[in-house]
């Protein structure tokens, strides 16, 4: 469990990283370190250089915007657990960090790390999914963005080209209430299973509704059907029960170690009813 | 003087919890662990492991490696079995399989893991660019995985174990039949254990020095079993025992897993000799789950008869063992379903046992001894099963097991498979733990909790743990060995005591507990005790395994400690004009019988003995030095239970424990702090066995489940507060009253907590015979039972 020998490079700025991870193409950026070091010390994986993000100040500044916060890639977990504004705007975002592995790991793992390993298990990914974020990508051809919806392709897999880095993600304010659920076999794994709920309900029923299931397939997947369901609709039991059915249905699920794909789509809906539950009776 | 012999200790400081004496240097990083063993001129290993679990090596081509930048050596299987055929192990036993373990393959590969070759290379990074540069050409042959089949099956696992069965026994064949046809009631099941690696948090560790101008090898080694390793690596390399030292640095946990002689252990040392350097091997956490002796995966097919009072009958069981691919040694496979059939009974009156055991060789890594070792699967069979029998009959968890243990009046009671059960308090635990658990206010929140659509549930294990093995014990579980320890006792000219001891430890506290022992044996302060422990070149151990250091250091130190006292007395009754007999020793002083007066200090006779010849007797030795051994006339018995609520999320299937307790009567505990902590680490190990860990191979072999990601090991946020009472019971056998217990908790809490999964959902009639009870198997059992559906409670 030791490195292969590589390159690394600790540039401070933007534009030196994108350059020298264009110089080699067998390059990584280095984020926290919390996926792909590992993913090294097992020879999973191994780049010849590493471009370490963590000296480049801007990528860990988040900025809140007038209907908008960008956070910025290289921010913690730990940061943005302690942070107020995301805590104010996102508490989507907040309750879903408690679930974020251990405080060890929080302290070093990135919010943009998280998003560009895109792990199905992973929390940030379903949360910037959720919250409709817009992904910020910078590289040699200039900046671009991309809808969540776009960028999450697979387990693993994401829409940024080689060579390009992930910034930070631009999220709207919502004016929904949120709720997350999510199973684990131990505090602070990977989710086998877990969803991100929004709703508004004017007048007695449901306006607005967003449900996102995350870790059930191999990118995090919207319940389109069971949102659309919802609205004009009283949050009621039975309602509820109705969407959270819904919101598995059809999904082809994946399976694992820890869990098949039958057991994964019973989960979505019993962490759906949950949410949907939660956001009802206030019980948050 | 017989080695069996108690010597006279006064429990002072024994009973005291005082802090442990080697937590400083522990816990400030300061204490030096094998990976922090630096010597000059030191070389680094890295192993090439088999990708497949069964092959046959065509061609293997180093020349690559060998031509990488720090290479100093690579070797192949070829290379080592011209030095060394391999570990030999087997038992003399009729019809046991000898299996030979290359130190690296050189023909036949029978488990994904198994060394292929080694490279040798001035840092661990650059042996582990070089192994990528070996080319090895392999034909696969046909992999046996499966323990159940592969008795009837074609395929050899390792072509050295005609039919896969390295060992099968019907050691006790009482019969059942009449008793089964008549009993009132049959349960019956077939409880599958996990494969499980008891992941000490420091890996296993080797590291040799040979020194061409003495010829003396000397090595460190991560080592429950010093003493034995130094033999092994004698008798298996050749190597002149008296030239050979292993030294024990500290150790992070063993569990069993570092109690048997590793191959590479041997690879290291070969290593040493023919480059003339100090060489490392240092495994990583993958190797580790990959290569360090696995544990646990049985199958017992237990059947348990009752009569309409809730009393035992007969128990039948057949246990086989997913034994991999080789024996380790010195445990072999025998160390689990075979020494589980055989307590299989205890602690209750069963007056018939029909047991079978079967030792069924896989291409896996070899079974090796893990903390409880083949005791927890059947322990937990039997428990689950007296459950099952309870709620038939109506009768609570504790009653039927009150109607059913061994009781004071039944004192010596001999168990079906021939243990003599002395002294214990069966009664008394199973009392206990129902008043610490409340049963009929747990009942009624259980009733509750159901309403709320909350799955509650209660587990029940008692058990005995054959402690302190020595010959009896390791006689009586069918191993041919014998297993005494010594010590050396001095005592200083200013009164001070030093001990060597062969115990070395491995997190236990035993620099503590064996100077709580040896100051009572002299009735002087604790703090005035050294122990030196960690070099062969000190005393001789069998072992830190099997719960026996404590009794083994109490029989050890007192026996030494006694001839020395009977020295200090003739001198001191000189002094005090008295006769030896009169003379006793407490609180510092030496003094006449009843009389403290008449007496002086501990120091002065010490002193008078090294420096005053005028008060020494006639013909006196005064050597205040002597070494003793120890190894206890028959089996050290505790005892104990433990009980755990679990609660299952109906939903999720997620069991969570939600709160353990435990009974433990280990005799007069030494040190009662060290003793919770011991039962608390066990519980928690308890826990990981039946709701976490499994090492998963697929239908090929391959270990799926390679890292912690996968391996699941409890964390402290899973394992709830334990409320922990202690019996005391002492042993006749053992000086002090004392008994061993480092092993109970994981003999029993795996049973304890697979009971309260299956309380939980009994109300469903739905079983968990299978371990872990991962939330994808309680799923599957409750969408087996259609609970799922209606995705509610009744209530």
């Amino acid at each position: 469990m030791k490195f292969p020998a590589f390159s690394y490079a600790c540039p401070t700025s933007l534009a030196e990283a994108i350059e020298l991870l264009n110089d080699d193409e067998d390059s990584r950026p280095l984020a926290g370190g919390q996926s792909l070091l590992p993913m090294m010390a097992l020879r999973v994986a191994a780049p010849r250089m590493l471009v370490d993000l963590g000296n480049i100040e801007a990528l860990r500044q988040s900025v809140v915007l007038p209907d908008s916060m960008r956070i910025g890639a290289m921010a913690t977990h730990a940061m943005n657990a302690a942070s107020f504004d995301i805590w104010m705007h996102f508490p989507l975002m907040a309750q879903a960090l408690h679930h974020v592995a251990h405080q060890a790991v929080r302290n070093r793992g990135t919010f943009g790390g998280s998003i560009a390993h895109a792990d199905a298990g992973a929390e940030m990914p379903l949360v910037v999914s959720a919250l409709d974020g817009v992904l910020l990508l910078d590289g040699q051809s200039g900046q671009r963005t991309l809808p969540a919806s776009e960028f999450f392709q697979g387990h693993y897999t994401t829409a940024i080209e080689p060579g390009e880095i992930l910034t930070g993600v631009e999220i709207p304010f919502s004016d929904m209430d949120w709720a997350f659920e999510e199973l684990s076999r131990r505090p602070g794994d990977l989710a086998i299973a877990m969803v991100a709920a929004g709703v508004s309900v004017e007048d007695g029923v449901c306006s607005q509704a967003r449900l996102m299931l995350g870790g059930i397939s191999d990118h995090p997947i919207r319940a389109v059907e069971a949102e659309t369901y919802l609205i004009g609709r009283e949050l009621t039991p039975n309602v509820i029960r109705a969407a959270a059915g819904m919101s598995a249905a059809g999904i082809h699920a994946r399976s694992d170690t820890h869990a098949s794909a039958d057991f994964r789509l019973s989960l979505a809906t019993t962490l759906m009813r949950r949410a949907l539950t939660q956001l009802a009776t206030g019980a948050i | 003087m017989s080695k069996s012999e108690i010597a006279q200790i006064r429990p002072k400081s024994i009973g005291t919890s005082i802090p442990r004496r080697e937590d400083p240097g522990l816990l400030t990083g300061r204490a030096r662990y094998i990976a922090d063993i630096v010597l000059p001129d030191m070389l680094h290993i890295a192993i090439l492991r088999s990708p497949v679990a069964h092959g046959r090596i065509r061609h293997i081509d180093v020349a690559a490696a060998q031509a990488m930048p720090g290479v100093e050596l690579v070797w192949t299987g070829q290379d080592c079995v011209a030095r060394c055929p391999g570990i030999t192990s087997s038992l003399e036993q009729a019809g046991f399989a000898v299996t030979v373990q290359p130190l690296l393959a050189h023909d036949e590969i029978c488990f994904v893991g198994e060394g292929i070759a080694v490279v040798v290379a001035h840092s661990r990074a650059q042996a582990e660019d070089a192994l990528e540069r070996i080319d090895v050409d392999i034909e696969e042959l046909p992999v046996v995985t499966d323990a159940l089949t592969a008795v009837d099956g074609a395929d050899l696992a390792n072509a050295a174990v005609a039919s896969n069965m390295i060992y099968h026994s019907n050691r006790v064949t009482d019969p059942v039949d009449e008793a089964f046809a008549s009993a009132a009631l049959t349960v019956e099941g077939r409880f599958k254990t996990p494969r499980v690696n008891a992941s000490p948090m420091e890996t296993r560790g080797f590291v040799a020095s040979h020194d061409w101008t003495s010829a003396a090898l000397t090595c460190w080694s991560a080592t429950q079993m010093p003493s034995f390793i130094k033999t092994m690596i004698a008798i298996f390399l050749q190597f002149p025992e008296q030239n050979l030292e292993v030294i024990t640095p500290a150790v992070g946990g063993g569990f069993g897993q570092k109690a048997h002689l590793h191959p590479e252990e041997l690879l290291v040392c070969m290593l040493s000799i023919e480059l003339g350097r100090p060489v490392s091997w240092i495994e990583d956490r993958q190797e580790n789950l990959f290569r360090a002796p696995q544990a646990k995966q049985q199958l017992n097919e237990m059947a348990l008869a009752v009569d309409n009072d809730g009393r035992f009958l007969a128990l039948r069981d057949r246990v086989t063992t997913d034994s991999g691919a080789y024996n380790s040694l010195p445990w072999t496979p025998l160390v689990e379903g075979h020494a589980g059939i055989l307590v299989a009974t205890d602690p209750y009156r069963i007056s018939a046992l029909s047991a079978e055991s079967l030792s069924v060789a896989t291409n896996k890594c070899p079974i090796g001894a893990y903390r409880g070792v083949g005791f927890s699967a059947p322990t937990l069979a039997r428990e689950v099963l007296i459950d099952r029998a309870a709620r038939k009959l109506g009768l609570s968890p504790f009653e039927i097991r009150r109607r059913n243990v061994i009781r004071q009046e039944d004192f010596p009671y001999q168990t079906r498979a021939g243990m003599m059960i002395r002294e214990g308090s069966f009664l008394e635990t199973v009392d206990r733990l129902e008043a610490m658990v409340g049963y009929e206010d747990f009942r009624k929140r259980q009733q509750e909790a159901r309403k709320e659509g909350r799955l509650l549930g209660l587990g029940i294990s008692i058990f005995s743990e054959i402690s302190g093995i020595g010959t009896r014990a390791l006689n009586f579980l069918d191993y041919p060995l014998t297993s005494h320890d010594t010590a050396t006792v001095r005592v200083e000219p200013t009164g001070k005591v030093t001990v060597t001891t062969g115990i070395v430890t491995s997190g236990q506290g035993h620099p503590t507990t064996l100077a709580q022992i040896a100051a009572d044996a002299f009735g002087i302060p604790v703090e005035d005790v050294t122990i030196l422990a960690g070099s062969t070149h000190h005393a001789v151990g069998f072992g830190t395994v099997a719960s026996r250091s404590a009794v083994f250091g109490a029989g050890t130190i007192g026996r030494a400690a006694e001839i020395v006292r009977g020295r200090m007395r003739a001198v001191a009754a000189r002094l005090l004009q008295a006769t030896s007999d009169e003379i006793e020793m407490a609180q510092g002083l030496v003094h006449v019988r009843d009389d403290p007066g008449r007496g002086m200090p501990f120091a002065a006779v010490a002193g008078a003995a090294y420096f005053a010849e005028a008060t020494h007797p006639e013909d006196f030795d005064p050597a205040l030095e002597a070494t003793a051994a120890f190894d206890p006339s028959d089996i050290v018995l505790a005892n104990g239970g433990h009980a755990v609520i679990v609660e299952i999320d109906l939903e999720t299937c997620m069991a969570r424990v939600e709160k353990m307790y435990a009974v433990e009567d280990c005799g007069r505990m030494i040190n009662p702090m060290i003793v919770e902590g011991q039962i608390r680490g066990g519980m928690a190990q308890g826990v990981g066995m039946t709701l976490l860990e499994e090492l998963i191979h697929d239908d090929r072999g391959q270990l799926t489940t390679s890292t912690f990601q996968d391996y699941l090991l409890p964390t402290s946020r899973d394992i709830p507060d334990i409320e922990i009472s202690h019996l005391e019971t002492p042993s006749s056998l053992v000086p002090g009253g004392i008994k061993g217990m480092g092993e109970s908790a994981m003999i029993s809490t795996p049973a304890a907590v697979a009971g309260a999964v299956n309380d939980a959902l009994a109300c469903f009639d739905v079983a968990i015979e299978q371990f872990p009870a991962s939330p994808q198997r309680i799923f599957e059992a409750l969408s087996e039972a259609a609970v799922l559906d209606g995705a509610s409670l009744p209530n």
